[in-house]
């Protein structure tokens, strides 16, 4: 027994040793100084100025519930545990207790409870109690707490919270000193805190994102354990060093990543944006990260830092890619297919007729070399040419009305509603490039004279070679602006804006001329065809290049005269 | 041209191209049929004359492909110029393996299309001489008897009388009899001469020891 004494640290929630547990504890001390029976104390304890008689009232009265426990034979310590929680089971009884203990566990008088025996109010059934008493002694009976799982007079089980001390002669015990107080509310309210804690952990833990809760000094307060799944580093790596988040963003994303909008603006929430970037994983894989976050307030109303959820969507941003590629390239197929076919049939068609016209011509070329050439033949000969001329021009004829070039409907259409429209249709392809839409849409604009469907279509023209000539670039800021304000006159402007690298100026110039393209695949065909819709709409298109960086495609559009 | 009459058979479903082509090479002096349909052509009675065929490739119901293989399969011996309004290699080569004469792309130049006709004919021409020449042969060799058939086959492996009169078992004044009579049945003046008719036909000669 080295120091069976006193334990002054204390755990905070724990009852406090007070007064009369150092009083108990300084007597067993002395006790197991001194001699060994029970006279022999009591004549140290009067020495002491203390008789049998005050500690009895002190335990049997004490504020403290107090209880001492004596044994039919001492039990020799130095036995294995289990023979001597065979030996407490089978001597142990109370020997004395104060009201308050037997009080605090049912019984109406303090004379009720001696002579209890262990196994009356520490059952064995109970395995909490057999690994306290083990526990105890483990410990030699020095100074021991844990909690009890008693049964008390009425059959009610309850958890006391127990202070206890053996007192030992010569390696055997005599006696248990203790003090025991009914902590059953507090216990289960500790053990409900705990179940909802864990639950709370459970879900945090066992989320498949990557979530983490960081605070307004940038320090992380909770990182899930998924954040290895998907980036490889562990959770103690991003507490340690929360700056490890912004060094696995990729380079080229890094931009997004710091500017990306945390859901507040100017101390409110505003609604959290979804963005996309990508990581290096601790293998160095390139992993896209798809990331939402939302600000955190306290009760109070503080803002407690900034709550975020990144979700590995690397296999959909691939199969997402794949797609569009084998989409773009079914088109380019489609396109050029029908390209040649287009070609082919045109040329089929008008072959006939120059086949009618260089024969016929040939023919009276013949005619007239010949002596007695005859002037019936060479009459018939030159209205068969004027036949075939004639109908090959009605073979471009058809070819245009195929086209649809003579019927187009034109429309006082509201031109904001019609670029809403095309960017609706297009966010997706937004989303997927990471490409913010700013717009300056003029709220004072008179409808314009226009074919929706061919409006449209320069609209999404535009759009889509603005997001295409960002893809290209390395820079991070992928923007598209569309204006629309007042021109000159009747005139509405579209202004198109992108954020890429602009237009190579040596092809500003034939930019609309058809099979003009800086685009690997392209066709050369996309601003050819706008240019040629604006022309129909009596309209202009042209193309510069921003100052600042990026280009600008600019379209007008004759206003529709005001009907009322 | 020369005085043997001589028809350019023009088969396209095209009008403009129809009267054009038939027009230039009426004018050019040659006789000149037109069909708008291979199925227009195929109905006609068999031509026995020298001539060729101007065939459009792409025509609804039976396209030129159609109508050469046709031809091929009942021995027409009609030389075929193929034209078409749509250059396509496969076609062509196609057709090319099938001993068409030229594959001509509208609109064709007259030019081309005069040599291709005038290349037609001479292998028309060509054809009907070998072929006259086989039907002439082919008519001596059924005068032949049994016994001058076999002679003659000794005789264009180069046997000498008194070989032959060895392998087919009788006297060598025999042999020289059937030779005879044979050599003038054949109308052939030298051995040389013999065995050029033959081969026209395809007569094998005898092996030694075979009979």
């Amino acid at each position: 027994m080295k120091n069976p004494i006193m334990i002054e640290s204390r755990k905070p929630g724990e009852p406090k040793a007070n007064k009369l547990t150092q009083l108990i504890q300084s007597i067993s001390k002395m006790r197991q100084r001194v001699q060994v029976d029970r006279y022999e104390i009591s004549k140290r304890l009067t020495a002491l100025g203390l008789n049998e008689e005050i500690i009895d009232k002190l335990i049997s009265h004490g504020i403290e519930p107090l209880w001492c426990i004596g044994f039919d034979h001492p039990i020799d310590i130095s036995l294995p545990v289990d023979d001597q929680l065979e030996l407490l089971y089978r001597y142990a009884y109370i020997e004395d207790a104060g009201h308050n203990w037997a009080g605090g566990i049912n019984y109406k008088h303090r004379s009720d409870v001696l002579g209890l025996r262990l196994e009356d109010f520490l059952p064995r059934s109970i395995p909490e109690n057999v690994s306290n008493l083990k526990k105890m002694i483990r410990a030699n009976f020095s100074l021991t707490e844990f909690d009890s799982y008693e049964v008390y007079a009425n059959g009610a089980e309850k958890i006391a919270y127990n202070l206890t001390l053996g007192i030992i002669l010569d390696g055997r015990l005599y006696k248990i000193l203790g003090v025991g107080r009914e902590i059953t509310e507090f216990k289960l309210t500790e053990k409900k805190l705990k179940k909802t804690q864990q639950r709370y952990r459970t879900v945090a833990d066992f989320t498949y994102d990557w979530e983490y809760w960081e605070a307004p000094d940038g320090t992380l307060i909770y990182v899930s354990p998924s954040c290895e799944r998907i980036t490889g580093y562990k959770v103690s790596e991003f507490i340690e060093r929360p700056e490890l988040i912004f060094e696995i963003v990729l380079p080229e994303d890094r931009d997004i990543y710091y500017n990306h909008n945390h859901g507040i603006k100017d101390g409110t929430a505003i609604a959290p944006g979804q963005f996309h970037f990508r990581i290096q994983d601790k293998d160095g894989h390139i992993r896209w990260i798809a990331h939402v976050c939302q600000p955190v307030f306290d009760d109070q109303g503080n803002y407690a830092g900034v709550r975020a959820s990144n979700r590995d969507v690397t296999n959909l941003r691939n199969a997402e890619q794949k797609a569009r590629e084998y989409r773009e390239t079914l088109a380019q197929l489609d396109r050029t297919a029908m390209l040649g076919q287009l070609a082919g049939s045109i040329a089929h068609e008008l072959n006939q007729p120059l086949t009618g016209i260089l024969s016929n011509a040939q023919a009276g070329e013949l005619l007239l070399q010949q002596e007695n050439s005859n002037t019936n033949e060479m009459q018939e000969t030159l209205a068969d040419v004027i036949a075939d001329a004639k109908r090959a021009a009605d073979v471009i004829r058809n070819l245009r009305s195929l086209f649809g070039m003579k019927e187009i409907d034109f429309k006082p259409l509201s031109l904001n509603a019609q670029i809403k429209e095309a960017l609706r249709l297009l966010n997706s392809d937004f989303v997927i490039n990471n490409v913010t839409i700013y717009t300056e849409l003029s709220d004072a604009l008179p409808n314009v004279m226009a074919n929706g469907i061919q409006l449209q279509q320069v609209l999404i023209n535009l759009i889509s070679n603005a997001i295409q000539a960002m893809q290209q670039s390395t820079q991070a800021k992928r923007s598209i602006s569309i204006i629309t304000a007042k021109g000159n006159g009747s005139e509405i402007q579209v202004h198109v804006e992108d954020s890429g690298p602009g237009i190579d100026p040596e092809r500003l110039e034939g930019i609309f001329e058809p099979l003009t393209t800086s685009k690997p695949g392209g066709l050369g065909m996309g601003l050819s065809i706008c240019c040629s819709i604006a022309q129909a709409h009596g309209g202009r298109i042209w193309a510069e290049n921003i100052p600042e960086g990026g280009a600008r495609i600019s379209f007008t559009l004759p206003a529709a005269e005001k009907t009322s | 041209m020369t005085d043997e009459k001589t028809t350019v058979f023009i088969i396209d479903d095209d009008p403009s191209a129809r009267r054009g082509l038939s027009r230039l090479v009426r004018v050019a002096g040659m006789h000149v049929e037109t069909y708008a349909s291979a199925r227009e052509f195929i109905e006609r009675p068999h031509y026995d004359g020298c001539g060729c065929i101007l065939l459009d490739v792409q025509m609804p119901g039976m396209d030129g492909l159609e109508l050469q293989e046709q031809l091929v399969k009942a021995e027409y011996s009609l030389p075929i110029i193929f034209v078409s309004a749509h250059a396509d290699v496969p076609d062509a080569a196609a057709a090319m393996k099938k001993g068409a004469v030229d594959f001509l792309t509208k609109p064709v130049d007259r030019d081309h299309l005069l040599k291709a006709i005038a290349e037609s004919l001479e292998k028309d021409r060509e054809n009907r001489k070998t072929l006259d020449n086989l039907a002439r042969v082919r008519k001596k060799l059924a005068a032949l008897s049994q016994r001058e058939y076999e002679v003659m086959t000794y005789v264009i492996a180069g046997m000498l009388n008194k070989q032959i009169a060895y392998e087919l078992e009788i006297a060598e004044d025999t042999v020289k009899i059937h030779r005879g009579r044979m050599m003038r049945k054949m109308n052939a003046s030298s051995v040389a001469e013999l065995v050029r008719l033959t081969e026209i036909v395809g007569v094998k000669p005898a092996e030694d020891g075979q009979q």
